[in-house]
């Protein structure tokens, strides 16, 4: 029994390693310029790739700024829309459900990319494209599959009987939604938002197509200078990257997570 | 006076009819079971009551006004459910306001009525505490303070005792029923145990197969049951068939008098508890076949000749199986039904 927990802590121990020596390479290939094999530590180390960051003139940090309220909006805009429709599949049976729910499901069997030509057009003729609400709407597209999936099963879970109880107590439909399913939502509402965030957040070519260089976010900075082959930068840019979205999965969990008890939601 | 009328209400879901025309009237202040076997529709009717189901036909009445175009949060009646749903992300003080605080009252109002409850239900000193932490008889006590707190004009609920064990069962039910009497709040109670109608109710509606069958005080549903399907739900019944003949009823145990039915083939429902067995004094008639110790009570089956009967006894005596016993029958509240 003993050798077994060792060895399990072993296997946990090395895939936690794995998982994270990406980010120390990263955090390695950010200080320096070259790093040639066969050295295990670079020897030319410098502040190049980060001082870029942080020069107002490459205007990185306001482009991050924007990005992640773009994200957060998009994120905001995908619940909305998402909450409605997830109630509907997850608590109703109605004609051409099946069809519908295929048709939300799809942007995850046929990639955005290959409508995104055609949406553009039509951005352009509606004088959407090059604009934020232009780039909000194309993100939806990849972000609404994931954020109805899992808000459907949410809403199956959780059933009609607690709205029922509500509404016998006096409560209406506004009501019964927001004082009751709401917060019995938020564990879905956390998995939801986090995926939709990072799904947002590293959109490329929709961002690259539609915004037609007009609009910038971080993964468009970031894809031209891994290209290029400048590893400090790129790696700098990575990282930040990863914070922020580690940041937001963080924010959100500890914002929800502290009012809840996992006790209470039956279907965690 | 008659405060809810129910006039005719049908129900079917897809081909299947669940509720067929079902009449009753329940008065101000009065207590009703619903009584009838799992998944005859009694919890389908609470629920068109209350507005979360619409019928299929018929009227649905209160104080005379027709309340089916009204929806549930303004009825002004109040379901409590089987698991109580009390919300979990609400304390205790919360989950009683919620009705209150979805009307709007004020802060103060919300915590006079509140504090009202929580006096009533015997739970000072729970506000905060969270669903999760509380026990059944806890749990079901919260959901009454908080059905109650709204002031609703009848209250629904829907086999309030069947999750909490037998003693608690006892205690909750003697103070459900003490604090309806004292509040004098009109209310429907559904149940599949025949027992706890018989306790707690002003009057029964018995429900079977959809269609109700009988109407009445505890008393009269008991002793004077309509039909077999009546009697047999309220208990274990013996049957002994006999033929009427120019009135007088002849059975394998003798002869009765029933001038005022006509001639025919009849059953006589005769009940275990009115069945007494006696030692034998050397010319036994019956025989103990099986024999069932239930504390304050014996249950015992005896065979009579052909007949195979259901007994009911005190413990004074015990008889064991095998042996051989006199019976004698206490005929006054015998019912023949036809056949």
């Amino acid at each position: 029994m003993r050798e077994r927990k060792w060895v399990q802590e072993i296997l946990l121990y090395s895939i936690v390693f794995l998982l994270t020596l990406p980010i120390f390479i990263l955090l390695i290939w950010s200080f320096t310029k070259t790093w040639p094999w066969p050295d295990l530590i670079p020897k030319d180390v410098g502040l190049r790739g980060w001082r870029y960051i942080i020069d107002p003139h490459t205007k990185i940090l306001k482009i991050l700024c924007f990005s992640f309220f773009l994200s957060l909006a998009v994120t905001f805009v995908t619940l909305l829309v998402s909450l409605p429709a997830a109630k509907a599949i997850g608590q109703h049976n109605f004609k051409g459900k099946k069809a519908i729910q295929i048709f939300i499901l799809s942007p995850i069997i046929v990639p955005p990319l290959a409508v995104a030509m055609g949406i553009h057009v039509k951005f352009i003729q509606m004088g959407l494209a090059d604009t934020f609400w232009g780039i909000l709407l194309v993100h939806l597209i990849p972000c609404i599959p994931y954020a109805v999936r899992i808000l459907t099963n949410v809403y199956e879970a959780l059933g009609t009987r607690m709205e029922q109880q509500a509404r016998i107590l006096g409560a209406n439909r506004l009501q019964t939604q927001f004082h009751v399913m709401l917060p019995l939502l938020a564990p879905g509402l956390v998995s939801a938002g986090s995926l939709v965030f990072i799904i947002s957040f590293s959109q490329y070519f929709l961002t690259y197509l539609v915004g037609g260089g007009k609009i910038i976010t971080l993964s468009m900075v970031l894809f031209p200078f891994i290209e290029s082959g400048d590893r400090a930068i790129a790696s700098a840019l990575s990282l930040i990257f990863i914070a922020i979205t580690l940041i937001f999965f963080l924010l959100i969990n500890k914002i929800l997570r502290t009012h809840l008890n996992t006790q209470d939601y039956f279907y965690l | 006076m008659n405060e809810l009328q129910l006039i005719n209400i049908s129900k079917h879901f897809d081909q299947k009819i669940v509720l067929n025309e079902i009449n009753f009237s329940v008065r101000k202040g009065e207590l009703v079971s619903l009584l009838g076997p799992s998944g005859c529709g009694k919890t389908t009717l609470l629920k068109i009551i209350a507005g979360l189901l619409p019928p299929d036909g018929g009227q649905l009445l209160f104080d005379g006004n027709s309340i089916l175009n009204i929806p549930v949060e303004r009825r002004g009646t109040v379901m409590v459910f089987q698991d109580y749903l009390l919300f979990p992300h609400l304390n205790v003080w919360n989950n009683i306001g919620f009705g209150l605080r979805m009307a709007g009252k004020g802060r103060e109002e919300q915590a006079k009525k509140i504090n009202e409850m929580l006096e009533l239900v015997e739970l000072h000193g729970f506000e905060k505490k969270y669903p999760r932490e509380l026990s059944g008889g806890q749990k079901q006590r919260v959901a009454l303070a908080r059905a109650l707190a709204i002031e609703p004009k009848v209250l629904l609920l829907d086999e309030p005792f069947s999750n909490l064990d037998a003693r608690l069962r006892e205690s909750m039910r003697d103070f459900v029923c003490g604090l309806q009497k004292k509040l004098k709040i009109t209310t429907i109670l559904v149940t599949h145990d025949k027992e706890e109608a018989l306790l707690s109710s002003d009057r029964i509606v018995l429900l079977l197969d959809g269609k109700v069958q009988q109407i009445g005080t505890p008393e009269e549903i008991y002793l004077m049951p309509k039909n077999r399907e009546a009697a047999n739900f309220l208990g274990k019944k013996n049957y002994l068939k006999g033929r009427i003949e120019k009135g007088i009823f002849y059975y394998s145990g003798g002869e009765l008098k029933s001038e005022e039915r006509a001639d025919g083939t009849y059953w006589m429902m005769i009940r275990p508890e009115e069945i007494k067995l006696k030692k034998d004094k050397g010319n036994a008639s019956a025989i103990i076949v099986d024999m069932r110790f239930a504390g304050d009570r014996i249950y015992y089956k005896v065979k009579l000749g052909e007949e195979m009967l259901e007994c009911l006894m005190l413990p004074d005596t015990i008889f064991s199986i095998g042996e051989a016993v006199n019976l004698s029958m206490d005929l006054q509240n015998i019912i023949l039904f036809p056949e």
